[in-house]
């Protein structure tokens, strides 16, 4: 558009005589335009010029072409699997098997359409690790062009495995997470540099980086590790005290687990009568030394508890139980009865917890995963149970599915068999999988023709989801035979919608299953 | 109007809606009530003053509250007024909000009807009452457009700068009289010139363009019997007058061929319930390509679906006009497609403009056309621009708003696109699952 016709549109014809000269074969058109206002004339004018411009355009030249994505190297996952993987991407209810499927994908070599990834490069949070792998070349090189997706780009530190190259690089610029998941990764592959790269910045971090550096020793933690480890019970962080002496706690031959169980040995003594069984007697010292403090012990009781009750517990949780076994003689069964006639039965009794979950102590976890309450309720410590070989959990939880609703005034028959199905290895081993839906069968069966136990929310049926191994699926869709009771109608439609969204859920597993094939 | 309420409650959308609806039902809630022949209205004080129109035949209802349920709880109100008391609402003229509507509505029906209206033959009488409406419609244009004339010139001679002051009313107030004087497409011109003042910074040049055009089209129908008759079909098209389905298939031509779906888009007309969808269709044989036009009230789905990639068989009729674009399909038959090879593709851009430039000499009023683009590349550059670049190393903009589904698609590699140009951008008519992308050994991939 001629800038003379704009200027003169905007000043207006009242204020100033239009210039109608475009210098274009506009001009004749406006010459034999006869006896017209100005305004008329102008705004004809301005119409033909519009047009003429508008026929006249060019595209313009382009910038530098851009490197295209260079080609992939896998095979994109079929047209379902992909339209699966976006569902669960958008829709909440089936969120839970994304990383299952994204697996899937990774190991069967497939990755995500094209399609497909801009909704897959705008996900948050834990998914993103499992989205990695399958994002392909195309992924990353889309993800360039959006600050936002980042996170598909940057050094990827694997979780499942091997070093990256540029580790060290990592460790000296990248962002927290990035250096406390090389430093992890490190450990695996060799502790002894892991070690020296933590010594050479100690001195500069801060407190909470020191204690999450820390934190990484837990794995393969070994003697090596304790020089360095009794040096930092000095530090003058106690968070770092604290994790310091945890970890040292686990290493019986430490000299900080020496110590404790020198203290422990001078707190407890034992002695066995002839016909009234074994007998603890208790000895706490009368203030506590600096020592003490040092490896990790706190003065301060929680709420609730006496200061004497909660020195016992920390000793006793940082010496490792078949140290008593050693030291009295005596069987573990017949501790925890002499500890029952003390006044410090509590003391001991989750003392000894601790130290059996922290030393994965077998025998010790037998006894202890099972804690009975007075009202003949009782709970699961999922910890101590998984410690037991598999045939003995998977028989204490169907044994626990046996139990439903028998005498439960809060639902806590639900909650020891979520604890349970818990501390199960997943995927469940087929022959357990169909005992547990037989049982499970029975169960709710029998309960809703009794008509007394009203139904609690409960995660046991998303948790047999996603345990269940696929040769029981076809077990799951079997109907579920639900009779209700006359007085209690509700009751059996709470149980089947229950149901109802487990086969669901199964169904949505097997199709993905079907559709990712390994 | 013997509406019960037990009636109205019929209406309402689910039990929440009637019972929100029943607590509006209630004069005192509502101001500027009224009703004519055609329509009801008022006006509801909620957490904002809703305005509620109800066509009285029909009983659709348009109200300016955001709810995405139809009737909304304003206009159950308004009617639960009605059915308990027919006298509450005052017997008076239009106000202007309503008389819009009511307009626009009528304009729309009379489209729809038209589709779906057999074709029946005429009786005498109707058809002298037929012409009767006709010329006295074309009075009411005669008239409106004088008195357009008038407003810009006065506009002119005030100056644009003048202009830029001026709030939406002034536009759209103008633009009602035009809807009034049976003249819907300037109307919707004059509204689209009310959003440009300040909108960019070339906008004085930009609203001059839309005023000159419009002026064109003034003068174009001020000796229309001298204009070819394509293009009359063209100038009344673009002044607001429609033309049933059957007409169009009497008088327009008729393409056969395999017509390959470039793609569609939808969009809502601002303040209404109704939805518009375009789908473009490219003739593999002949290379023509074709606009079809969809509408919906509320969330009724459209009549046809068009898969992006397909390519069905039928015969098109295309409305008469100087370059004829849009079209229906006749009888809304289409069977399978004949042909498998790829459709005819545009290689260039600038070849493209070329087209759109010999299409604006012949239908100047022509607001947007569209093609298949052969091995082009979309592009994000660093300034955050969208373009696409064709393989003689030009660009044009891409339309508003970000491409990554397309980008994704293409990974920087060329590909065969539809694209719509409006004279300014270009939009995608193609991406995500169904893209009728063509990869470069010509294979079509999403084909339905």
């Amino acid at each position: 558009m001629d800038d003379a016709l704009v200027s003169s549109a905007l000043a207006g014809t009242s204020r100033r005589v239009p210039d109608l000269t475009t210098t274009t074969p506009i001009d004749s058109l406006i010459g034999a335009l006869g006896d017209k206002s100005r305004e008329r004339a102008l705004l004809l004018a301005a119409g033909a010029a519009a047009l003429y411009d508008s026929a006249g355009l060019v595209a313009a030249k382009a910038p530098d072409e851009q490197a295209p994505a260079p080609l992939e190297t896998r095979t994109e996952a079929s047209p379902r699997a992909a339209a699966l993987v976006a569902l669960m991407l958008d829709d909440g209810t089936y969120r839970e098997f994304l990383p299952e499927a994204l697996e899937r994908m990774r190991r069967a070599g497939l990755i995500l359409p094209p399609w497909l990834l801009p909704d897959a490069l705008a996900a948050t949070g834990d998914v993103r690790e499992a989205l990695r792998p399958v994002l392909g070349e195309r992924g990353r090189w889309l993800a360039r062009f959006n600050p936002a997706w980042r996170w598909a780009v940057d050094s990827p530190v694997d979780a499942s495995g091997s070093l990256p190259d540029d580790a060290k690089t990592i460790w000296e610029n990248g962002t927290e997470a990035e250096r406390l998941a090389v430093l992890r990764l490190l450990r695996r592959h060799d502790p002894a540099e892991a070690r020296a790269w933590v010594e050479s910045v100690w001195s500069v971090e801060k407190a909470e980086v020191r204690k999450d550096m820390l934190e990484t020793y837990a794995v393969s933690l070994s003697m090596d590790d304790e020089p360095f480890l009794e040096s930092t019970l000095d530090d003058r962080s106690s968070t770092v005290r604290g994790a310091s002496a945890a970890l040292l706690a686990r290493l019986p031959d430490s000299r900080l687990a020496a110590r404790m169980r020198a203290r422990g040995d001078a707190v407890l003594s034992f002695e066995k009568k002839m016909l009234r069984g074994w007998r603890i007697d208790v000895t706490l010292p009368e203030s506590v030394s600096k020592d003490w403090l040092r490896d990790g012990v706190e003065t301060k009781p929680p709420h609730g508890m006496g200061a004497g009750q909660w020195l016992l517990e920390q000793v006793i949780a940082a010496v490792a139980p078949n140290h008593w076994e050693a030291r009295s003689g005596a069987k573990p069964r017949d501790l925890l009865a002499a500890a029952a006639k003390t006044e410090w039965e509590d003391a001991l009794l989750q003392g000894w917890r601790r130290a059996a979950t922290s030393y994965k102590d077998v025998d010790w976890a037998a006894l202890f995963y099972r804690r009975d309450r007075k009202d003949g309720a009782f709970s699961i410590d999922g910890d101590l149970l998984a410690l037991l070989p598999l045939d003995h959990i998977e028989k204490i939880t169907l044994d626990l599915v046996a139990l439903i609703g028998a005498s439960d005034q809060n639902g806590w028959t639900l909650g020891v068999l979520g604890s349970a199905l818990d501390a199960m290895p997943t995927p469940w081993r087929p022959a357990f999988g169909s005992a547990f839906l037989v049982a499970l069968r029975t169960r709710v069966k029998d309960v809703v023709k009794e008509g007394s136990y009203r139904y609690q929310q409960s995660d046991i049926w998303s948790q047999a989801v996603r345990a269940l191994p696929p040769e029981c699926f076809g077990d799951a869709l079997l109907p579920w035979r639900i009779l209700e009771h006359k007085d209690a109608p509700s009751i059996a439609r709470q149980w089947q919608n229950q149901i109802d969204g487990f086969m669901t859920s199964i169904r949505f597993r097997q199709e993905m299953i079907k559709e990712i094939p390994l | 109007m013997d509406l019960t309420t037990e009636a109205v409650t019929t209406l309402a959308p689910d039990a929440a809606s009637a019972s929100a609806g029943r607590k509006l039902g209630r004069a005192s809630a509502w101001k500027a009530l009224g009703q004519d022949a055609t329509t009801l209205w008022g006006e509801c004080q909620g957490s904002a003053l809703y305005q509620v129109r109800v066509d009285r035949s029909t009983y659709v209802t348009a109200c300016s509250c955001p709810s995405r349920k139809f009737p909304c709880k304003h206009a159950l109100g308004l009617l639960y007024i009605v059915a308990d008391d027919a006298d509450a609402l005052t017997e008076t003229l239009q106000p202007d909000w309503v008389a819009a509507w009511a307009a626009k509505r009528a304009a729309t029906v009379e489209r729809r009807e038209g589709k779906i209206e057999a074709a029946t033959p005429e009786q005498a009488p109707e058809a002298k009452a037929r012409s009767k409406r006709a010329d006295k419609r074309a009075a009411a244009v005669d008239e409106g457009l004088a008195t357009l004339d008038l407003w810009l010139d006065d506009l002119i001679r005030g100056g644009l700068a003048a202009v830029e002051s001026q709030p939406p009313s002034f536009w759209l107030e103008q633009a009602s009289r035009m809807v009034d004087a049976q003249a819907s497409g300037v109307a919707s011109r004059l509204r689209r010139m009310a959003g440009m003042p300040h909108s960019s910074p070339d906008w004085p040049a930009r609203l001059l363009s839309a005023l000159g055009s419009l002026a064109l089209l003034s003068e174009a129908y001020g000796h229309i019997d001298t204009l070819d008759p394509a293009l009359q079909e063209d100038v009344r098209q673009a002044i607001g007058w429609t033309l049933k389905e059957d007409e169009v298939v009497a008088r327009g031509e008729h393409v056969e061929d395999d017509w390959f779906v470039l793609g569609s888009y939808s969009f809502e007309t601002e303040g209404e319930h109704l939805r518009t969808q375009r789908t473009w269709l490219l003739g593999v044989d002949t290379g023509r390509i074709a606009l079809v036009l969809q509408f919906a009230f509320g969330r009724a789905s459209f009549a046809t679906t068009f898969p992006s990639g397909s390519r069905r068989h039928a015969v098109l009729a295309f409305w008469p006009s100087a370059y004829p674009l849009r079209a229906l399909v006749k009888g809304g038959e289409m069977t399978a497609a004949r042909t498998t090879g790829p459709p005819p593709s545009t290689a260039s851009l600038d070849d493209f403009l070329a087209i759109v430039a010999e299409a604006t000499a012949r239908q100047p009023w022509l607001e947007r056309r569209a093609c298949l683009l052969s091995q082009v590349v979309p592009v994000l550059t660093g300034e955050r621009r969208w373009l696409l670049r064709d393989r003689a190393g030009k660009a044009l903009p891409l339309a508003r708003g970000d491409h990554w589904s397309l980008l994704a698609s293409s990974g920087g590699h060329p590909v065969d696109l539809g694209v719509e140009w409006d004279g300014a951008a270009l939009r995608p008519l193609a991406s995500g699952v169904q893209s009728p992308l063509l990869s470069n050994d010509d294979a079509l991939i999403g084909e339905a």
